[in-house]
């Protein structure tokens, strides 16, 4: 049973759509990675769920489904229970997301004060058991540090302990470890599969580094100019990839010392999309039917036959694959 | 053996900061041949960018040499101008917002005294795949990967036998890198420039490089030909560096955890700097710091080295 679930989201900018009709659904205790390059919108998913899009932004179209409840349509005083409560966050760049005022310590308390109702006193000692979870060094004397006294690793700690604070249902982790080197960015996506075991999390992972997608998704959603172009298992979308632009993308990384395949061309500005598939004018198999934007279909022959070496950790899942392009088409007989 | 572009002798640059002396770049000694790349790797902090800096004069060098094809150009700006070029990682912020993408490109040129320096400018925007129709507009109305290749344009404007490279594919979008990437490799094999480049992203360093130096806390750790630093590292930091890089063919694995941080840096320890976080450490690591050893045609500081044969493909 997904706990959220996304249908047809459509995000608009004036007359500008960034989103273009977009599902998802996350389960709990799974991860959904969702991965894209910049402008893709795969920011603006994880702020439209929060309800927190940047003026003029809006949602235009479709639903966002907390256990079933649609919080498109939910007041203003409802939606600042969720945020933090329901629906935790982590940003990028944990210098800019705290507060620099602020010691660490309250910072995790206020959230435990807002939505879990305790008295200062309490959160104050819930926070440095919080602070504890995450592994912060002597957390005692770090809740008494402001965050400009934290290293970058330290900061995305504290934010990761406010986020997990209030127990939250779903976490939206948008580029959680883009700032930090690779050591420290290890730590941290380990710290977070940990928290999210325990606590039996959703987690929305968003980031444009398909490494850091592939080593903690279970299923990843491709975007590509405001759609899901690919949807499917980690293992098939990264090893058996449907979509010219997923294959693309997996070929332009580095593996070796091969010259590298690039795809042409740059990404489309979303205030000038034609009519037609997003990705034609880049690929190299467009063809006549390409004018028409191709939608989701199942792409079931794009299964990884590497499955099997992953052992049972799949076999439970929802196994569907699916990838807008037509290609893919009639390949499912 | 071609010749030497860059040689850099015990090279030393010291920050004074409140609470004491940073040593960011310590006794770095390295050497660089043309139409090679020297890619130097490492962790916020370590020194990688201000290696780079001191090369380019930019900042000064308490201690050591720089000496660029046979020329000590040691504090020398005008001499170190000419022979060396820069790729910074975001050329938004390196050009100038308000000079056409002609002027930005022309600049060195018209500094040094170039006798055509609009027709080179030209030139070398073809070489770069650069409409040289671009010439009369600003950064801002060009796309991230044209911006890009119009900081590689003004840098290779001279030919300078050296380029630096710092971070040059860090603000780009994965599509893009691979083109800016294979244009560097291209560049260099018709023009047999040296390419010293900087980063953290080990996927691009294992594509470009020739050869690796791995910096940790100002000192290099380990250097070597890129397949064997890569396929079979000699020093625990460089192995555990290589093991938190998350790879594709691992999905759904976490990478290996290397606990602990980088220590403050203005605290000097007698032993080895990576001590604090080695799994491998031993009384005698944190008493004297080891020399670097050379085995062939690499090297490593540590007393003991992750055995090629037994370890690295355990991991």
């Amino acid at each position: 049973m997904s706990v959220l679930e996304v249908r047809g989201l459509r995000v608009a900018f004036g007359s500008t759509e960034v989103l273009r009709g977009v599902d998802l659904e996350v389960e709990a205790g799974r991860t959904l990675g969702i991965v894209g390059e910049s402008g893709c919108g795969k920011s603006m998913t994880g702020l439209a769920i929060m309800g927190l899009l940047p003026y003029p932004g809006r949602v235009a179209a479709g639903e966002i489904l907390l256990d079933g409840r649609d919080l498109v349509r939910e007041k203003e005083s409802r939606l600042r229970q969720i945020r933090g409560g329901d629906i935790a966050m982590v940003f990028q760049d944990p210098f800019t997301s705290l507060n620099p005022m602020m010691r660490v310590g309250d910072q995790v308390a206020e959230a435990i004060v807002l939505h879990r109702k305790e008295s200062w006193k309490r959160a104050r000692e819930l926070a440095i058991e919080q602070l504890r979870a995450v592994k912060v060094p002597s957390p005692e004397s770090t809740a008494k540090k402001f965050p400009h006294q934290l290293s970058g690793g330290q900061r995305q700690r504290v934010m990761i302990a406010i986020a997990f604070a209030c127990h939250p249902r779903v976490l939206i982790a948008d580029e959680p470890t883009t700032a930090l080197d690779v050591t420290l960015q290890a730590q941290i996506l380990a710290l977070l599969k940990e928290l999210q075991s325990e606590q039996n999390t959703a987690v929305i992972l968003i980031s444009h580094d398909i490494g850091v997608i592939g080593s903690v998704s279970d299923r990843i959603a491709v975007y590509y100019a405001g759609k899901v172009v690919e949807e499917g298992r980690a293992v098939d979308v990264l090893h058996a990839p449907a979509h010219p632009y997923t294959q693309g993308l997996l070929a332009s990384l580095p593996s070796g010392q091969s010259r590298l395949q690039s795809i042409q061309g740059q990404p489309p500005d979303p205030k000038t999309l034609g009519v037609g598939c997003s990705f034609a004018v880049r690929c190299s198999f467009c063809h006549e039917k390409c004018d028409v934007e191709p939608g989701l279909m199942p792409a079931l022959k794009f299964r990884a036959d590497v499955a099997h070496e992953f052992g049972n950790q799949w076999s439970s899942e929802d196994g569907s694959h699916s990838a807008a392009c037509w290609l893919v088409e009639g390949t499912n007989v | 053996m071609s010749e030497t572009v860059l040689r850099t002798e015990d090279l030393t640059v010291v920050y004074h900061v409140p609470g004491g002396v940073i040593r960011a770049v310590d006794g770095v000694s390295l050497e660089l041949a043309a139409g090679e790349t020297l890619a130097v790797v490492g962790e916020s902090g370590c020194g990688k960018t201000t290696l780079a800096k001191a090369i380019l004069g930019l900042e000064r060098a308490a201690g050591g040499k720089i000496v660029v094809q046979g020329n000590d150009v040691t504090g020398d700006l005008r001499g170190l101008a000419k022979r060396v070029g820069i790729v910074w990682q975001d050329p938004y912020a390196s050009l100038d917002s308000r000079w056409t993408i002609g002027d930005s490109i022309s600049e060195p040129l018209v500094i040094h005294k170039h006798p055509n320096p609009r027709e080179r400018a030209v030139e070398v925007m073809k070489e770069t795949g650069l409409d040289p129709g671009l010439m009369d507009r600003y950064p801002h109305q060009l796309s991230g990967g044209q911006r890009q290749r119009v900081a590689i344009a003004r840098a290779l404007a001279l030919n300078p036998p050296l380029v630096l490279c710092d971070e040059p594919t860090a603000a780009l979008d994965l599509s893009i890198r691979a083109q800016i990437l294979n244009l560097l490799k291209d560049l260099q094999a018709s023009r047999s420039c040296a390419y010293l480049y900087i980063s953290h992203d080990l996927m691009t360093v294992r594509y470009i490089a020739d050869r690796v130096a791995v910096m940790y806390l100002g000192r290099i750790v380990e250097i070597g030909p890129t397949g064997d630093v890569f396929g079979a590292p000699r020093h625990p930091y460089t192995q555990a560096l290589m093991a938190s890089a998350p790879t594709l063919e691992l999905v759904g694995r976490l990478p290996a955890v290397l606990a602990g941080e980088i220590p403050d840096p203005r605290v000097r320890v007698p032993g080895c700097r990576f001590s604090s976080r080695c799994p491998r450490r031993q009384d005698r690591c944190v008493e004297a710091e080891p020399e670097l050893t050379i085995e062939g045609d690499r090297g490593y500081r540590c007393y003991f080295p992750v055995s090629a044969l037994t370890e690295s493909n355990a991991v």
